[in-house]
């Protein structure tokens, strides 16, 4: 065995017993035992440097085991192993307290360890230089679960550097040979180029490369963490610099604000205003604390200082009044969800910009109107829909959008539940008012719905709500007219009737030739109210082949008691296209005026005096009752 | 990793498998690969403990031997649930475990096989544990039971999203209203669970988190019954609309270019728009939470709110704040979670111009400075989380959870606040506790909002 075997052999055993010490008693540094194997230690490692290498079953010395008897070796040096420890070495002497701190650090769970950082990074936070350790390279650090990516060698060199940022930030160093401006460049290319080296889609991998370098930023003296700094914030607008400047609480960027030159501390409020738009908002706090005059203390304690200041100004605020108290007195009223949700419509016709999503809101739009007469909340219905066209918030070429949208909501079923509605009570407004926006653009199937429905009530709104439509526009109705059920086309004349509209007269007047007499019959009645003016088709109706349609026509004359229809009526008293019947109700009718053309039709009548036919003869006796009744 | 942190792992990699097995044979590379990863953690489990361990399944819990297996049975509700449709209560993995075994387990889970063979590694059935071993009743279980409810509302509402298929937001109703319960019961332990978060489920936990937040401080301010209801279902659904974002967005790691931050200001009116379009009348409001929750409250927000009264809705300023608070709490792609102390600092800051100041009050009332949850570092060097909020002026309940040299402790134990120092509020994933995982064993009092 050789001198340097022989005093490794004697240090290992010492710190053996040491770790058998330590793990027997709570308090070790107090026991005798301790104290004395502290001091056998320091004798065994004497006044020259001792550096031994760490293998699974035992320590080495330029790749020869180091002998030990002591069974506690072996547990050490396992224990060393399972820690990544490649060498151990002593340089100079510990005392007790470096001794109990290494072995409570050894003793960590081995996944607590990589979790802070691994063995030599707690060393250094601990301030323990002697022992030193070195740590094998790892591919797999922090915990993490070992990758099965293809990663570029630099890459991989930087993820185990990773492990150990106090060597990383060392090796830096080094390289920069103490120029911080150097380093600065250093840090900023190196980390530029590995992250560069990173698979896009190897998420880990860069998170592990950004690590890394953050890390080790730690480990630099504050002059050198500005050098590194003013590279990323000049950067700040690059994506990559910018991931590097979003790992930092902005709290620990303030701490070097007040160290940066003028060019950086502009940098980095421009970096805290641009990213005070971002989800985090973390760079508020940094704005605040570049305005606070007071010095930076640990971030974090300063937060929580300020919070409890912060609510000590807040009762100063409001000493009268709890926040609690006053939230009551805003608390929502569910009566106004609806209108607060068509608030929210409103807000989103106003800010949706893409196409794609203004034709979902008028899905929803069509759904939220239809949806709500469906289940008979026709007030609810209404507002959706005056939502979306009173004051519109939406630009104006969405308009058609819309209003298709609305039209959209006009289902069959939908309308018939308005027209159902209406049957039963035609005093509720606000389906009379949906069916006024729905029904111009549904007059076929509203058409449709007439032609099939059985209810009395049901049809008679259907003619009224038609009659209103034909009122603005009469076309729909009109185009219909060549429908070849004749109830459909009469029930269609009684909506052009009801309608008012002067513009369908040629069209009714067309009808007057429909070849089913009921049609005939109804377009009289209608041309009666749309056409008072002229009556011409009157006394062609009373010629007409149909009894039914001479009636009316017969009717609707006397109706009119002017000259004129008088004398279409005397006129068809002697008309061969009468029967006996209609004449006599004809005599009835001018019994009943007070025109002299009238009287004297009638006195005509029955002073006749020569009445062979039963017919003459009883048109006579009509006159003569007519001339009776009406002295 | 922990034991628990092998068994989340391994449902992980199940359900990835029994997904895999049903689009590819085993022989396929990308199942090859599915199957080797299953196998590996189920290795590492079982070795881990031992040699054998089981895995339990009850009620709606995973169970690790005796222990719940709180992340995971919330993490992976829709294996549990499947593994319980086909007949599973508990899987027992024994060292070393065979992949075959494993690719068996796989194809039965997946529905590919009737059974899997009596004498393998991977055992179904066999547990020693009876049901009064696993204690499923409890009032935690019943919390847990609906966070895991929530979360699932969401996945469906995520899916049909997904898929342009229409949302049924009735299961919403009915999820929130056991959360409303539940959160009204058992305040403190609800707050300590909405500390529970998920990397790969962010918007998920997230917004379950936000609504038991939001549950506690609209009580706490007096809302109650159907008013509670609404703001819950406003308050699960406000993050909707982030489903419609292209998810490398979402994740991407570090600030957004223009293009990013336009596609992600779209998410409250995509939010909007799809839960307007299926609620219900009454539960529209909901669409209003979500449209105006980053409005902010003088208005600077996006998107550019205009309502017929001058401010934004009360459930939206409500929502905006607990939003924030756990928004910051948590840690997202590439962004460390910052302290509860942190989060109500930047509330603090922002009070008055982006959020209700009466609402960051209340819900600094209501979390206190060290909100149920919180991790603390003591002069000691240990880590203590809070379990009950503190009355002004008082310390919080603190138990123990990791000592001065670094050790989980089995056991959390109670300490007295009193007679230690606060250094420093510290963030969970920092430390290595999961203070949610801890709910069962902290016990934490009961005591209505």
């Amino acid at each position: 065995m050789t001198a340097d075997l022989a005093r490794a052999s004697a240090v290992v055993e010492a710190l053996s017993a040491a770790w058998t010490v330590y793990n027997l008693y709570p308090d070790p540094a107090s026991q005798s035992a301790f104290v004395r194997v502290a001091d056998t230690l320091r004798q065994a490692i004497g006044d020259r440097d001792l550096s031994m290498e760490v293998g699974p079953t035992g320590f080495l010395i330029d790749g020869e085991e180091i002998q030990v008897a002591r069974g506690a070796a072996e547990r050490l040096v396992k224990q060393c192993f399972v820690h990544n420890m490649e060498v151990l070495a002593f340089s100079g002497l510990p005392s007790d307290a470096d001794i109990v701190t290494f072995l409570s650090v050894l003793s960590k769970d081995e996944e607590d360890l990589r979790g802070e950082g691994g063995i030599g990074a707690i060393l250094a936070k601990e301030g323990i230089s002697n022992p030193a350790v070195v740590t094998r390279s790892l591919l797999s650090s922090f915990g993490e679960p070992v990758e099965t990516v293809e990663r570029d060698v630099g890459v991989q060199a930087v993820m185990s550097q990773g492990s150990n940022p106090e060597e990383f930030a060392r090796s830096l160093l080094e390289e920069a040979g103490g120029d911080r401006d150097l380093l600065g460049t250093i840090f900023h290319d190196r980390y530029r180029d590995v992250f560069s080296r990173v698979d896009e889609k190897d998420v880990s991998g860069r998170e592990m490369v950004v690590t890394a370098f953050v890390d080790a930023f730690f480990y630099f003296d504050e002059g050198s963490q500005v050098a590194v700094l003013g590279g990323f914030l000049t950067g700040q607008e690059d994506q990559v610099d910018r991931v590097f400047l979003d790992q930092f609480a902005g709290n620990e960027l303030a701490i070097l604000a007040p160290q940066l030159d003028s060019r950086g501390f502009s940098l980095l409020l421009d970096y805290a205003r641009i990213a005070t738009d971002q989800i985090d908002k973390r760079p508020e706090e940094l704005l605040g604390l570049l305005e606070s005059p007071e010095p930076v203390r640990s971030a974090r304690e300063l937060v929580a200082t300020r919070v409890q200041e912060r609510l000590a100004d807040l009762e100063g605020q409001m000493p009268q009044r709890q926040a609690s108290a006053s939230l009551r007195t805003q608390f929502p009223d569910p009566a106004k969800y609806f209108y607060e949700t068509l608030d929210t419509f409103r807000g989103l016709l106003a800010v949706e910009e893409r196409d794609d999503r203004f034709r979902r809101l008028m899905r929803v739009l069509t759904g939220k109107i239809s949806g709500s007469i469906r289940r008979g909340r026709y007030r609810r219905a209404e507002l959706w829909l005056r939502a979306a066209v009173d004051h519109p918030t939406y630009a104006a070429e969405r308009a058609a959008e819309v209003r298709d949208a609305i039209s959209q909501a006009g289902a069959p079923d939908v309308l018939e539940g308005l027209i159902a509605k209406l049957a039963d009570d035609d005093q509720t407004e606000a389906p009379k008012r949906l069916l006024s926006i729905l029904a111009p653009d549904h007059i076929d199937v509203l058409i449709d719905m007439m032609a099939a429905e059985e209810d009395r009530a049901r049809r008679r709104t259907l003619l009224d709500v038609l009659g209103r439509e034909s009122a603005r526009d009469p076309r729909h109705v009109i185009r219909r007219l060549d429908d070849e059920r004749w109830f459909v086309v009469r029930n269609l004349v009684i909506v052009l009737g009801r309608s008012g509209n002067t513009t369908c007269v040629p069209a009714v007047r067309r009808l007057l030739a429909h070849h089913d007499h009921r049609v005939r019959v109804e377009a009289l009645r209608s041309l009666s109210s749309l056409d008072s003016g002229s009556m011409g088709y009157f006394g062609e109706a009373l010629s007409d082949s149909n009894e039914s349609v001479r009636q009316a026509a017969i009717a609707m004359l006397g109706a009119r008691g002017t000259g004129e229809s008088d004398s279409l009526l005397i006129g068809a008293l002697w008309s061969a296209h009468l029967d006996t019947d209609e004449k006599e109700r004809i005599i009835r009718v001018l019994g009943e005026r007070p025109s002299n053309d009238a009287q004297q039709a009638i006195e005509s009548m029955a002073r006749k005096r020569f009445t062979l036919s039963a017919k003459v003869r009883q048109l006579r006796s009509a006159a003569r009752e007519a001339l009776e009744a009406h002295r | 990793m922990t034991g628990d942190q092998r068994a989340r792992q391994l449902l992980k990699d199940l359900q990835a498998l029994a997904k895999q097995m049903k689009l590819y044979p085993t022989g396929h590379p990308t199942t090859g690969e599915a199957l080797t990863a299953a196998t590996e953690s189920a290795e590492g489990l079982a070795s881990g403990a031992g040699g054998e361990v089981v895995m339990s399944l009850l009620t709606d819990s995973f169970y690790l031997d005796r222990t719940l297996l709180a992340h995971a049975s919330l993490e992976s509700s829709a294996l549990l649930r499947e593994m319980q449709r086909r007949g599973i209560e508990s899987i027992t993995f024994l060292s070393p475990v065979a992949g075959a075994d494993i690719a068996d387990l796989g194809a039965f889970v997946a529905d590919l096989s009737g059974d899997v063979p009596a004498e393998s590694t991977v055992r179904l059935n066999e547990s020693p544990y009876s049901k009064s071993d696993l204690e499923t009743d409890s009032s935690s279980a019943r919390l847990r039971r609906s966070y895991t409810r929530s979360l699932d509302v969401l996945r469906g509402v995520a899916g049909a999203l997904d898929t342009d298929e229409p949302i049924d937001l009735s299961v919403a109703s009915w999820a929130v209203e056991q959360l409303v319960e539940q959160t009204i019961s058992q305040p403190a332990a609800s707050l300590l669970l909405s500390t529970m978060k998920s990397h790969d489920e962010y918007t998920f936990f997230h917004s379950v988190n936000v609504c038991i937040l939001s549950i506690a401080l609209g009580r706490m301010a007096g809302l109650a019954g159907d008013q509670l209801k609404v703001l819950a279902i406003g308050a699960l659904l406000h993050d909707i609309g982030k489903i419609r974002v292209d998810s490398s967005v979402l994740q991407f790691p570090g600030r957004l270019d223009q293009d990013q931050w336009k596609q992600i200001k779209l998410h409250p009116q995509e939010g909007a728009a799809s839960i307007m379009a299926a609620a219900a009348p009454g539960q529209e409001i909901a669409a209003t939470v979500a449209f105006e929750h980053h409005a902010r409250f003088d208005g600077s927000g996006y998107p550019r709110v205009t309502r017929r009264e001058h401010d934004l809705h009360f459930f939206s300023r409500l929502v905006a704040t607990t939003d924030t608070y756990d928004a910051i709490t948590t840690r997202r792609s590439y962004r460390r979670a910052e302290t509860p102390s942190s989060a109500l600092g930047v509330l603090l800051k922002g009070s008055g111009t982006f959020y209700d100041p009466d609402f960051v009050r209340s819900f600094i009332e209501l979390v206190g400075i060290y909100p149920p949850g919180s991790l603390l570092l003591l002069d000691g060097g240990e880590v203590a989380m809070v379990t009950q909020t503190a009355e002004a002026g008082d310390t919080p309940d603190l138990v123990l959870v990791k000592a001065g040299d670094g050790t989980l402790l089995d056991e959390p134990e109670p300490i007295s606040a009193a007679d230690r120092t606060i250094l420093d509020h510290v963030v969970s994933g920092n430390v290595g506790v999961d203070p949610a995982a801890l709910l069962e064993k902290v016990g934490v009092i009961v005591q209505p909002v």
